[in-house]
């Protein structure tokens, strides 16, 4: 009940502040998130593909509950049933009493690709029942740490399916492009710290920004045009953004202190990120072109990482408490609403799902830094993937 | 209490007339070994400059902060005694963080240590041409450990010759 009233409130003064003007776009969540109840009957199978059903089924319950859509009911109203004949899923949605058919979508399945064809059907039954874009087929890129260096790795939201980026540099800092077909990234090169773009596709690597000192922070803007990222060139880090066509620079910042971590909102018009400039890193919120800057955090004395939600209401950061310890933040972009979503080890780099309904992070809190998701409010946190030499950079893909 | 006084200046007394006698030897003695030195000295000078060892040592910062302070003011100003004997000497100053705290604030934090080294011996008459910086934030740390101890070492700017 009182959180119901403080995010009305919260709602309330959003849109009464003159700050709504700016970029503000955002989803009524008042409450629990409504949750349309479904039933996933057991899947129906040929003999040859029997050992896939429990899989494929496996695979699209827990798509569809970690979508945050559905509740899964034994007794609903909608039914999703799945069979599956030689080489080819079928999903059939329907509903009760009368078992009327709502959709039905053929999907072609190999045992290389089961993965991939459920995912592709959990995303379609997301759009068909709920109206939204899934988030099921998007990747999580971070990464590893090796020997000497850093490699960048991909792997499916849930954990699956790691590969690892062909790439010989020694990186430190990614971003993934809006269609998930290139990286920007930092590495050491020659003394300096060079930025890369890379086609995923093509495995073409090309330099992008080779200025002395640091070249790093990439942020692609929404639309995948602008790349904001920071130079040091000029004696600190100032945050720049390039025109990626033109390859045109601007400077946005001007000042002694550390300007860095840049991230977009939505819509491109303003970028948040991370300055000393009062004594201590804060995060600041200034338009596009570099003007009307404003503080928004003002509690603590170390916030940094900030990520703006695709959904434009939000940002999360890193804040570290009086006990020195690192926890993931969101903070509405009005500079209310500030709240903690992890409470174990020490918890970084937060990035958003592009639904806004998400967010990996790195986490520390067994030991070695490992890969986690969890939900906006901070629920159902759970760890994707390990590994030895501890990982780091977590971006989800869009 | 008098009594006190007394072994005091009874033991002053003596100390005081000692150190005259030393001075007035001193004075006696070291003119002759003075000019020897000044001899060898002249003999041996274009050698001995070669001698002087091209090392820098590192100096050290305190938790999330990048100004100089006032014991490594003191380790730049010998760096820059040895950067003047090698002119021809340059150097990629390296600036470093311990692991705690936010990687890409740790790169920014770095890159302004290894700034702060350069801009201090661009005050003390070295070129600024003949530095330039990285940073390394905490990739690169000098003491693995995972306590005080290690971090107060591992916030560091390294001098490199290039």
């Amino acid at each position: 009940m009182f959180n119901k009233i403080i995010r009305l409130t919260a709602l309330i003064l959003v849109t009464s502040s003159p700050l709504f003007s700016q970029d503000v776009w955002l989803r009524l969540e008042v409450g629990e998130r409504r949750k349309l109840n479904i039933t996933i009957d057991n899947f129906q199978s040929i003999l040859e593909m029997e050992s896939m059903r429990s899989t494929v089924k496996e695979i699209i319950e827990k798509d569809l509950k970690f979508s945050l859509y559905f509740k899964i009911v034994e007794d609903a109203v909608t039914h999703i049933s799945g069979d599956i004949t030689e080489n080819e899923l079928c999903i059939t949605v329907y509903e009760m009493p009368r078992k009327t058919k709502i959709i039905e979508k053929r999907y072609h399945l190999l045992l290389s690709n089961i993965r991939e064809a459920c995912h592709t059907a959990s995303d379609d039954i997301i759009r068909f029942l709920a109206g939204e874009n899934g988030i099921s087929r998007t990747k999580v890129f971070f990464l590893k740490k090796m020997k000497d260096d850093k490699k960048i790795v991909y792997a499916d939201y849930d954990g699956f399916n790691a590969t690892t980026l062909d790439i010989n540099d020694f990186c430190v800092s990614l971003a993934v492009s809006p269609n998930c077909r290139k990286i920007a990234y930092s590495a050491y090169n020659n003394d300096n710290l060079y930025l890369y773009l890379y086609d995923i596709e093509t495995k073409e690597k090309e330099l992008i920004s080779y200025k002395e000192g640091l070249n790093t922070a990439p942020s692609f803007s929404a639309d995948g045009k602008r790349l904001a990222f920071t130079l040091s060139k000029d004696g600190n880090t100032e945050i720049y953004i390039m025109n990626l066509k033109t390859k045109e620079t601007k400077r946005l910042t001007f000042n002694r202190s550390i300007d860095t971590s840049p991230t977009w909102s939505p819509t491109g018009r303003e970028i948040a990120f991370v300055s000393d400039r009062s004594g201590s890193p804060q995060i600041y919120i200034m338009e596009s072109d570099g003007s009307g800057v404003r503080r928004l955090t003002y509690n603590g004395y170390y916030n940094t990482s900030p990520r703006w939600s695709p959904k434009g209401d939000k940002i999360a950061y890193v804040a570290m408490d009086e006990d020195n310890r690192l926890n993931i933040y969101t903070i509405l972009i009005t500079g209310e609403g500030r709240t903690c979503l992890t409470f174990q080890g020490n918890n970084e780099e937060p990035s958003w799902s592009i639904d806004g309904l998400h967010i990996t992070f790195i986490s520390n809190r067994n030991g070695l830094r490992e890969l986690f998701t969890m939900h906006w409010d901070g629920s159902g946190q759970r760890k994707i993937l390990t590994y030895g030499g501890g990982l780091y950079s977590s971006r989800w893909s869009q | 209490m008098y009594k006190r006084l007394a072994y005091v200046i009874a033991l002053i007394i003596p100390l005081a007339l000692l150190n005259c006698a030393k001075k007035e030897i001193k004075v006696v003695e070291e003119e002759p070994i003075v000019e020897e030195i000044i001899e060898i000295v002249e003999e041996e000078e274009p050698e001995e400059e070669v001698k002087i060892p091209f090392i820098l040592s590192r100096i050290h910062f305190n938790y999330d902060k990048y100004d100089v302070r006032p014991e490594d003011a003191k380790i730049l100003e010998k760096n820059a005694e040895v950067l003047k004997v090698y002119p021809d000497a340059r150097v990629i100053i390296e600036g470093h963080c311990d692991e705690r705290g936010t990687n890409e604030y740790n790169l920014a934090l770095g890159e302004k240590r290894a700034n702060s080294a350069k801009d201090y011996l661009t005050m003390l008459g070295i070129s600024k041409d003949r530095m330039s910086t990285i940073s390394y934030g905490e990739e690169k740390p000098f003491d693995l450990g995972h306590n005080e101890t290690a971090w107060s070492k591992n916030r560091r700017a390294e001098f490199v010759r290039k």
